[in-house]
């Protein structure tokens, strides 16, 4: 028990400041998918079931976490040149692992991810970040800045599969939670289902935080 | 030159370091992955000759030992490879040896309306009728296509006959519902023409294979 105090105590001392700031500007007010716009094709198209969904996150999240402590690592001794190829060669490795790793415990799963797994290796938010974020900061603030947009991602998404799995489906993470006399929604287990769904939860989201406009020079 | 040196030396590392962590990460998990399809392509092979306790639900939750003992205990692949031409399913004694002969099955595969689809197809001793068909793999819209994994679908293939009424030519047609219809047709689902059209195009295109190296196997034996 007091172990457990003082290991929260001491995650509490090192998530605040910089690192705090840092983190929670990626979940909201940098949010990749509602203020960004980045990411989406994956968002599209794994959302129509919670259980892809929380994979195709936790595989996210994973691979934008290592990847990017990796290259913040390096990025003293990365020569500028081969910047790019450093940067892809890292993710790519991380995101083959993940790949091996869904299609070893996750069978049925990785068969409904498909490409999309193996199509992290492109994903704006991780290349974007690896760019303009891990390449020029410490790997702690990096940890923080890659798992701060993971979870901008995550949080996104699994909204979005909250309503599409419901309403196409009648059920959550496979288990029934509509009455049987629900009629399901098709439109919302197809792609413009997500489309509608992304665009409810963009909205949503920039009326709640209103992006801070920069006043143009007089 | 120096700079260049350095340049050439840290990205070989760098792909030392990136091709040793994927040598370790392949040699532990693609045995794992080699199982799973090897769980899913025996599983459907029992499934589809309706080896008796054999369900969909069975296959998911079996351990790999106890599907890989039952395949063994009940199957014959012909012939013997990893990508067999047809499986032979056996009734099982009371004693634990190999009784009568219940089926053939064999895999089908092609293309479906959005992406791949495969399966198995099982008829009887005779090579007449349908016994069973299953289907482990596709991505047909939910609520339309997706039926062709619904079992009062599935049921409505046993009994069909392969063949063209009067002709020896295999042809299982999926046909739109209508009164009277040959002994050879399955109702197509309503609302996926593509889907259904799709089926009928690469199974008739394997089942045509099958019978003729079923035949010859038989003429063979």
């Amino acid at each position: 028990m007091a172990d457990q105090v003082i290991k929260r105590s001491a995650l509490l001392k090192w998530f605040k400041g910089k690192n705090a700031t840092t983190m929670l500007e990626q979940v909201w007010a940098e949010n990749p998918i509602f203020r960004q716009i980045l990411g989406i094709c994956s968002a599209l198209a794994v959302t129509n079931l919670m259980k892809n969904t929380l994979i195709m996150c936790g595989a996210l999240i994973f691979v934008n976490v290592c990847a990017n402590m990796i290259i913040s690592a390096l990025r003293e001794f990365t020569p500028r040149r081969t910047r790019m190829i450093t940067q892809v060669l890292i993710i790519a490795t991380f995101v083959i692992i993940v790949d091996l790793f869904i299609k070893a415990f996750a069978y049925e799963a990785s068969k409904q991810l498909g490409a999309y797994v193996g199509l992290i290796i492109t994903n704006c938010i991780i290349m974007g970040r690896a760019e303009a974020f891990a390449s020029r900061n410490s790997v702690r603030l990096t940890f923080w800045d890659a798992l701060g947009s993971g979870l901008g991602y995550s949080v996104v998404l699994i909204a979005v599969a909250l309503m599409r799995e419901p309403l196409g489906f009648g059920t959550l993470l496979g288990y029934r939670i509509l009455p049987a006399g629900f009629v399901e929604w098709q439109l919302m287990v197809l792609p413009p289902g997500a489309f509608i769904g992304l665009g409810i939860f963009i909205w949503i989201g920039r009326a709640v935080a209103p992006e801070k406009v920069e006043e143009a020079p007089k | 030159m120096k700079e260049r040196l350095y340049v050439i030396v840290f990205v070989v590392l760098l792909g030392l370091v990136a091709a040793a962590l994927l040598t370790v990460a392949n040699s532990v998990l693609f045995p794992k992955y080699e199982q799973n399809v090897e769980r899913e392509a025996k599983g459907n092979v029992l499934i589809a000759l309706s080896i008796p306790g054999w369900d969909k639900a069975r296959v998911k939750t079996a351990t790999i030992e106890e599907i890989k003992a039952t395949f063994d205990k009940y199957i014959v692949a012909v012939p013997a490879e990893e990508k067999p031409d047809f499986y032979m399913g056996y009734e099982l004694k009371e004693d634990g040896t190999k009784g009568d002969l219940v089926g053939y099955a064999f895999k089908i595969t092609g293309a479906g309306f959005w992406d791949r689809i495969s399966g198995f197809l099982a008829v009887d001793p005779e090579v007449e009728k349908v016994i069973g068909i299953t289907f482990y793999e596709d991505a047909e819209t939910p609520g339309l296509g997706h039926k062709i994994n619904e079992p009062e679908w599935q049921a409505t293939w046993v009994g069909r006959s392969i063949y063209r009424p009067g002709t020896d030519e295999p042809w299982i047609g999926i046909t739109p519902v209508r009164r009277d219809k040959p002994a050879n047709e399955v109702d197509a689902i309503s609302g996926a023409t593509e889907t259904s059209g799709a089926v009928q195009k690469f199974l008739n295109k394997q089942l045509k294979e099958f019978v003729e190296k079923v035949k010859a196997y038989k003429a063979g034996q």
